[in-house]
């Protein structure tokens, strides 16, 4: 039997993750909005000490793939060199979470981004566990935490090597 | 194997796909297009990550490809995108994360499908982006006219498929290996109008190797022949002209003409010139000078650093003057520099020093410099770098701080510590599990002590770890100080009700050996048996030497373990007034158990003080003693010391005395090692009491009959024999004195 990639049978539906992660917010006791588009938003810290990361979670094509996505600074005018290089290095270092400079909502701009990708079980029990939910808002908190600051610098002209110092004080 | 890739091995060989183990991790491939994809399996993190190259290869990241990357990473759910340099290839990665869970077996045909996905829909879009043939937001574009992806489609053949055609390709790649979709792009066209504009207007010579264009020499000579003064001689043919026409110049000059004004150009010579004019320019009087100036102060500092320096205690004026001139005297090239030092020139102090410790110079010498630069220009450094040690939001600046403040050996200062140490708590830091600073600082107060008084006033501001590192360091044990003892243990002891579940504080006082008096008591109770027998035993121990009465509340307690634990506490202390509560309480427990170890206990002190409470634990009938007890005692008392044992025994005989009191001691005394009770059993035979004798005389008979010598009572034994009012205490010695003598009294 030879694989047949399928991805739509396999991402569940989007209206059934969603309603698995309200329920997983709730449980971690995570108050959210939702806006017009019904994607949700959350503000979280693990701890007093980390500042709060605002997070939207929304789907893709109304397939199950779930995507928090937190804000970590506005980009004014064109992505440094140096930016380039930072973001390019933690997609290849970071396995579980991705930078990139996007779109802000409202046509506000352009923004450096942090997002992290949850595949929702289809195999019984919850699409998103809530402690899988922790951990991935946890992270996003993280990364804000020690790589907001570095990749500011880096668009202002500093090395990307600051993000590669960084990560390796982390670890 | 690992229990997690041994899950995801399965779940994938599950989904048809061929599964190999690889050093990197696993590799697996779907057998429809060959391209092998890699996972890594992290089994601490639990993290599973499949990679799979869908453009190789590419050999610059350019900004338009770093966009259209950025634009994907955006828009495409579960992907990501990164150029890898070293491989020449862009990735595409899934990946898939749970702390509980495992990867369920839609997950992992996600983490294979999705990237297939990508592959067969953005891998070629992005090497054209990456060839230079289109820019990104031909994606954008592309994404709007194409409508739905078409993996998501329900396209009956999924968009991997158009590999196929590459499946017997050796080493696969991602671009068409086919000679007839060669692609002829405009990049290698030169002129606007394709080859048409390129042969109506040819493009200049190509450059030789070493870049330069082809020189002008020929046109300069026929500049020179055309005004040469030469008449024009008959035109002859000449196979060179005719062969080479570019030699011939127009209006028909000839080759002779040619070669003269070659002649003349090489030995063309230019008018003559005065040659002293340079050296006595300003210029060069100027530069003679600069040079002469320069050797002279080379020559000095060279004898500065060699002779002068090495006496001045090292490199600080050096240094100093350094960090002062090097943006002022010796500034590089502008398009050379950081433009970070320009920056950094305009700023003076504290600003300086946040800026050089936000983004420090990755010079090490002009970032000491430019630190040196802005604590000389605070005033007061100790507060300047306490406020971004302590205060500035980010963990990394504040570890350079730090290193800054213990490079300028702020931490050799008491008065300096503690100051950086209250503006750390003061800010939180020490609750920040990535800072560093309330660490290092608290380390090196372990290795340095500070003053008494300074961690005593710092108690009052200290919170979390910090307030319990600073009472660790206070309950230390001051032999021979019994005021400092005084001192920390009443500066503790205010702080007691801070105390948590682990008794710390508390703790604390009872190192110190001054502590309330129910500390023992409390601690037992608040962290138990076992850290009382284990951990906390000495600490105990010692503060029951003190303090003997604050077991008591131990000895009384409900509990027979905690009872018996008090006993181990008092024998461990072994002190007169422990074996007093020893003999007292334990001995008369109501538990066996407690009374078995008390008697143990005095016997292992070996305190001859227990003596007469052993003399009454061996009589006592209400109740009854265990026959066990009873062994116990007599071996207790027979390891007492005999003379200080018998003579203690010996004061309970005085005929004053009560017979009750005469007779214990009696009985005791027969339980002397070695028989050492026997002169004081002898003095017994002589009590005015009958019941007394009789238990000394029958002592006697057991010790006889026991093997020991009681050759020095024989004349006793005679006289009692003879005399005694009571006839059993008579005939008994009778026997005895037959016994020893061979004959009757």
């Amino acid at each position: 039997m030879s694989f047949v990639p399928d991805v739509s049978a396999h991402a569940g539906d989007a209206a059934r993750v969603a309603n698995d992660l309200r329920a997983a917010l709730k449980e971690l006791k995570v108050p959210f909005k939702e806006d017009g588009r019904r994607d949700l938003w959350v503000e979280y810290t693990p701890s007093p000490s980390y500042q709060a990361i605002a997070v939207r979670f929304f789907f893709h094509d109304r397939l199950g793939v779930c995507c928090a996505e937190g804000l970590l600074g506005e980009v004014a005018g064109e992505v440094h060199e140096e930016l380039r290089m930072a973001i390019n290095y933690l997609a290849l270092e970071l396995s579980t979470f991705r930078f990139y400079v996007g779109d802000l909502a409202q046509g506000r701009g352009r923004g450096i981004h942090v997002r992290h990708d949850l595949l929702p079980s289809t195999g019984g029990g919850p699409a998103i566990h809530p402690r899988e939910l922790r951990q991935a808002l946890t992270g996003l908190c993280a990364q804000k935490a020690v790589f907001a600051d570095p990749l500011r610098r880096c668009q202002e002209g500093a090395s990307w090597r600051n993000v590669k110092d960084a990560l390796r004080a982390l670890k | 194997m690992s229990s997690l890739r041994a899950a995801v091995t399965k779940g994938l060989e599950a989904l048809g796909l061929t599964v190999e183990g690889d050093r990197a991790g696993l590799v697996v491939s779907d057998g429809v297009d060959g391209q092998k994809m890699v996972v890594r399996v992290d089994e601490n993190e639990r993290v599973v990550r499949l990679e799979r190259t869908i453009c190789y290869p590419v050999d610059d990241f350019s900004p338009d490809l770093s966009r259209a990357m950025d634009w994907l990473n955006q828009r495409r759910a579960g992907v990501c995108f990164a150029y890898h340099e070293a491989q020449r290839a862009l990735l595409v990665a899934t990946t898939w994360t749970s702390p509980s869970r495992d990867p369920s077996p839609n997950q992992l045909h996600l983490l294979v499908a999705l990237a297939l996905e990508a592959a067969g829909r953005d891998g070629p879009q992005l090497e054209r982006v990456a060839e230079g043939e289109t820019s990104w937001e031909s994606l954008v574009e592309g994404e709007a006219d194409d409508g739905p992806a078409p993996g998501r489609s329900e396209a009956a053949d999924p968009p991997t498929r158009a590999f196929a055609g590459r499946a017997d390709a050796a080493d696969p790649s991602t671009r068409s290996l086919n000679v007839a979709h060669v692609r002829t792009t405009t990049r290698f066209m030169d002129h606007a109008d394709g080859p048409d504009g390129e042969a109506a207007d040819p493009p200049p010579p190509p450059r030789r190797p070493s870049g330069l264009q082809p020189t002008r020499r020929f046109e300069e000579l026929d500049e020179y022949a055309a005004r040469g003064a030469e008449p024009e001689p008959e035109p002859t043919p000449a196979r060179g002209a005719q062969a080479n026409p570019e030699l011939t110049p127009r209006g028909g000059m000839s080759r002779t003409a040619l070669q003269m004004a070659v002649y003349r150009v090489d030995n063309e010579k230019a008018d003559r010139v005065d040659m002293t004019v340079g050296r006595r320019s300003l210029g060069y009087r100027a530069f003679r000078g600069g040079l002469l100036l320069a050797l002279l102060g080379g020559g000095g500092y060279a004898v500065y650093t060699a002779f002068i320096d090495p006496f001045l205690g090292g490199r600080g004026l050096v240094e100093q003057l350094k960090g002062l001139t090097s943006g002022l005297i010796s500034q590089p090239p502008t398009d050379q520099l950081d433009p970070r030092i320009a920056e950094r020139q305009t700023l003076e102090g504290q600003a300086l020093l946040v800026a050089e410790l936000e983004d420090p110079l990755p010079d090490p010498e002009l970032h000491r410099a430019y630190i040196s630069r802005a604590l000389n220009g605070v005033g007061d450094k100790v507060p300047a770098l306490i406020e971004v040690a302590a205060g500035h939001r980010t963990v990394e600046v504040r570890a350079r701080a730090y290193g800054v403040w213990v490079d300028q050996g702020l931490n050799a200062d008491d008065a300096t510590r503690m100051r950086l140490l209250r503006a750390v708590v003061e800010h939180g830091r020490h609750e920040d599990a990535l800072d560093r600073v309330a660490v290092d600082l608290i380390a090196s107060l372990r290795t340095k002590e500070p003053g008494e008084e300074a961690l005593i006033a710092a108690l009052r501001w200290a919170k979390g770890s910090v307030f319990y590192a600073l009472v660790d360091l206070l309950g230390q044990p001051t032999p021979g100080d019994d005021a400092a003892a005084k001192r920390r243990s009443e500066a503790l002891g205010a702080y007691l009700a801070r105390d948590t579940a682990e008794f710390p504080v508390l703790r604390a006082m009872l190192r110190t050996g001054i502590a309330p008096p129910d500390a023992a008591a409390r601690l037992v109770q608040g962290k138990g048996i076992e850290w009382a027998r284990g951990e906390g035993r000495q600490q105990l121990t010692e503060f029951v030497v003190e303090n003997p009465d604050s077991v008591a509340p131990l000895l009384r307690a409900e509990d027979e373990e905690v009872r018996l634990l008090a006993v181990e506490l008092l024998v461990g202390a072994g002190t007169p007034a422990a074996v007093d509560r020893v003999a007292r309480l334990g001995l008369r427990d109501a538990a066996l158990r407690v009374r078995l170890r008390a008697a143990r206990g005095l016997a292992q002190v070996g305190n001859a003080e227990a003596a007469w409470p052993l003399a009454l634990a061996l009589s006592r009938r209400d109740p009854p003693p265990e026959q066990a007890f009873v062994d116990e005692v007599r071996r207790a008392l027979a390891r007492l010391p005999v003379a200080a044992c018998v003579a203690k025994l010996r004061e309970h005989l005085a005929p004053t005395l009560p017979v009750g009191e005469r007779y214990y001691a009696v009985v005791a005394l027969g339980a002397v090692q070695n028989a050492g009770g026997l002169p004081a059993l002898l003095e017994a035979l002589k009590d005015p009491d009958a019941q007394v004798r009789r238990k000394a005389i029958d002592l006697c008979a057991e010790l006889q009959g026991g093997g020991a010598n009681l050759s020095s009572g024989v004349a006793t034994f005679r006289e009692i024999a003879r005399s005694d009012a009571d006839a059993g205490v008579r005939q008994v010695a009778a026997r005895l004195y037959k016994a020893i003598v061979g004959r009757d009294p």
